[in-house]
């Protein structure tokens, strides 16, 4: 079995301060894995560089077996590396259901296209508005996405990382800014992605992490501290010292 | 959620792209000013002329977000290369002129955008401007092609369709002007529906989104503005043939400047805010030069300060409030109120 993702040995600093510290990184095809670390541990650098939303300062980075280390951030997205951001990333002033369906036409490669498309268009509107459905947003599909809630901006933006069909989907943290009345909503979202996408999330709920993971990587001051499973997770000490402090969780 | 719901909320989003019935009024309105008021149609080909150029700026700033106040530059680029084409190479058929000013607006903007997409906001801004002032010194040296600050005269239009020809009365010049500006609204009432024309709007809206769901960007932004580039020289190779003359005004600032007011006045992102802008502007300019032909900015400048404060959106927006209940459709609505009950 080849790695969908891999990095090895990945720096990045800024000046004299190091944020990612040799990192080697593996994602399976259907793996559930968790980030998780400290504040300030070098999570959302670590996906950036992932992403190609950031340059590393040396290392290399893999995609389905090919280096693409010096490719940029959306044709990573073409190869099948898809992100959710920690702050909605949405077009708010276009519908809940243009901004899905440009994704499933971009996902489709004719989002460049400066013909009339209007069938390839509408069956672009109509694979967004069932997904939409599956996720509670078909009755808000013709809103404004600045008209939603916060909670389910943040809902759209999982569903318009849907639409791409990732190979690889990395969630930063999804559930940060979810009320609790829309998060079993996003708990469900997540459950329901395919099984052979290597999913990497970010989170700092610890319940859905443990919920959700199978795999756990811990970073502190930009290094990996220790992976394991869950369980493992738990009950290192080391990971009790720096990240869940005296409380325990899980 | 029952399929026919779903169809009619389907309908009421793929509506949004089809013609509406208002769509009607500039046209009949143009056709009206032909056949009532013969003595503006002089007047009138200008304010077609400049529609057009307007239009170009609209889907620079009102669609792909990208504020620049060197437009003129392919307004003058397209007016001095459709001018030299019938002066210095004596090929004098209309849609020859406007072929070739098209094509070196489009070769100019690309050119420029390559340099200029670089950057973003400010930055992008003074690029725009020094790269604009950088081509009108040259043409400005150039005066043995373009007659430098003379202006370049003697250019004699050959008749339209070999048929027609540009009489003083402005008949052929309103017609003509009329049917570019037709050609270029039905372009972009077709590209902007299209997925590219779809995708710019997003880019607009947040670039990093659409680089999420893996745009390219760079070569989106660099295809539109080298489209708005190009219709820039189009409308600049029709004012050059309509006037018979380009001057150094052509590649100005204040012709940029003009232009971006006249949005303003209009309204941004709209495509019908040039229409309507346009003669708004020439209008007030008329009508307050007239009662003090030194100061009549100032008028303008007062009604602009009122637009921005009051009324962002210009005149086409006021009009949007005022009919924006009648936007969503009776079907869609009650499809949607039964969806969420």
């Amino acid at each position: 079995m080849t790695a969908l993702l891999a990095t090895q040995a990945l720096c990045k600093s800024f000046g004299p301060l190091v944020v990612t510290d040799h990192v080697d990184f593996v994602l399976w095809p259907g793996a559930r894995h968790a980030l998780i670390g400290p504040n300030g541990a070098g999570k959302t650098t670590f996906v950036n560089l992932l992403t190609g939303n950031l340059r590393p300062t040396s290392g290399t980075i893999s995609l389905l077996g090919e280096d693409v280390t010096s490719l940029s951030f959306d044709s990573r997205v073409r190869k099948g590396l898809v992100r959710t951001f920690q702050i909605n990333q949405l077009l708010m002033a276009l519908s809940v259901l243009e901004n899905v369906q440009l994704a499933v036409l971009e996902r489709e490669r004719v989002g460049s296209r400066p013909l009339p498309a209007v069938a390839v268009q509408r069956r672009a509107a109509e694979e967004a508005l069932d997904l939409l459905e599956a996720f509670g947003l078909a009755e808000v599909a013709l809103d404004r996405v600045a008209t939603l809630p916060y909670g389910r901006q943040r809902l759209v933006e999982v569903v318009v990382a849907m639409a791409m069909r990732p190979k690889v989907l990395l969630l930063d943290e999804p559930a940060a800014g979810v009320p609790p009345s829309d998060s079993r909503k996003m708990m469900e979202l997540i459950g329901s992605l395919p099984g052979d996408m290597a999913v990497l999330i970010i989170e700092h709920d610890m319940d859905l992490v443990f919920r959700f993971a199978q795999e756990i990587t811990v970073l502190a001051q930009g290094a990996v501290l220790c992976q394991g499973n869950p369980g493992q997770i738990v009950d290192n000490p080391l990971v009790r010292e720096v990240y869940l402090g005296t409380q325990s969780h899980g | 959620m029952n399929s026919s719901l779903k169809a009619s909320i389907i309908d009421a989003h793929q509506r949004r792209d089809r013609l509406h019935p208002y769509e009607v009024l500039p046209w009949l309105t143009a056709a009206l000013i032909f056949f009532l008021f013969p003595q503006f149609l002089n007047l009138g080909a200008h304010v077609l002329v400049t529609i057009i150029f307007v239009l170009s700026m609209d889907l620079l700033i009102g669609y792909a977000g990208i504020v620049t106040l060197g437009h003129a530059a392919f307004y003058g680029a397209g007016a001095y290369a459709a001018g030299i084409l019938c002066v210095s190479a004596g090929i004098n058929e209309p849609f020859t002129g406007l072929a070739v000013g098209t094509i070196v607006g489009g070769v100019v903007g690309i050119l420029s955008g390559l340099m200029i997409l670089r950057t973003r906001g400010l930055a992008l801004l003074i690029l725009s401007l020094a790269l604009l002032l950088l081509l009108q010194e040259a043409a400005n040296q150039a005066s043995a092609w373009t007659g430098g600050a003379d202006g370049l005269s003697g250019m004699s239009m050959a008749p339209l369709f070999g048929k027609y020809r540009f009489g003083l009365d402005g008949k052929v010049i309103y017609l003509y002007s009329l049917g570019v500006l037709f050609v270029c609204w039905l372009f972009l009432r077709m590209l902007l529906a299209t997925p590219f024309g779809r995708s710019v709007v997003g880019i607009r809206e947040n670039a990093v989104r659409m680089a999420a769901i893996g745009a390219n960007v760079r070569r989106r932004e660099l295809a539109i503005f080298t489209i708005a580039a190009a219709m820039a020289g189009l409308a600049g190779a029709l004012a050059a043939q309509i006037d018979q003359f380009v001057s150094l005004n052509m590649l100005s600032f204040e012709l940029s400047g003009m232009v971006l007011v006249i949005l303003a006045l209009g309204g941004v992102s709209r495509l019908y805010g040039a229409f309507l802008g346009t003669p708004v502007f020439f209008i007030a300019q008329d009508y307050l030069s007239k009662d003090n032909p030194v100061y009549w900015n100032f008028w303008l400048g007062l009604l602009l300060v009122a637009i921005v404060l009051f009324a962002r959106g210009g005149v086409l927006g006021i009009l949007a409030r005022g009919f924006g209940r009648m936007r969503l459709q009776p079907a869609a609505s009650s499809a949607l109120s039964q969806a969420r009950s």
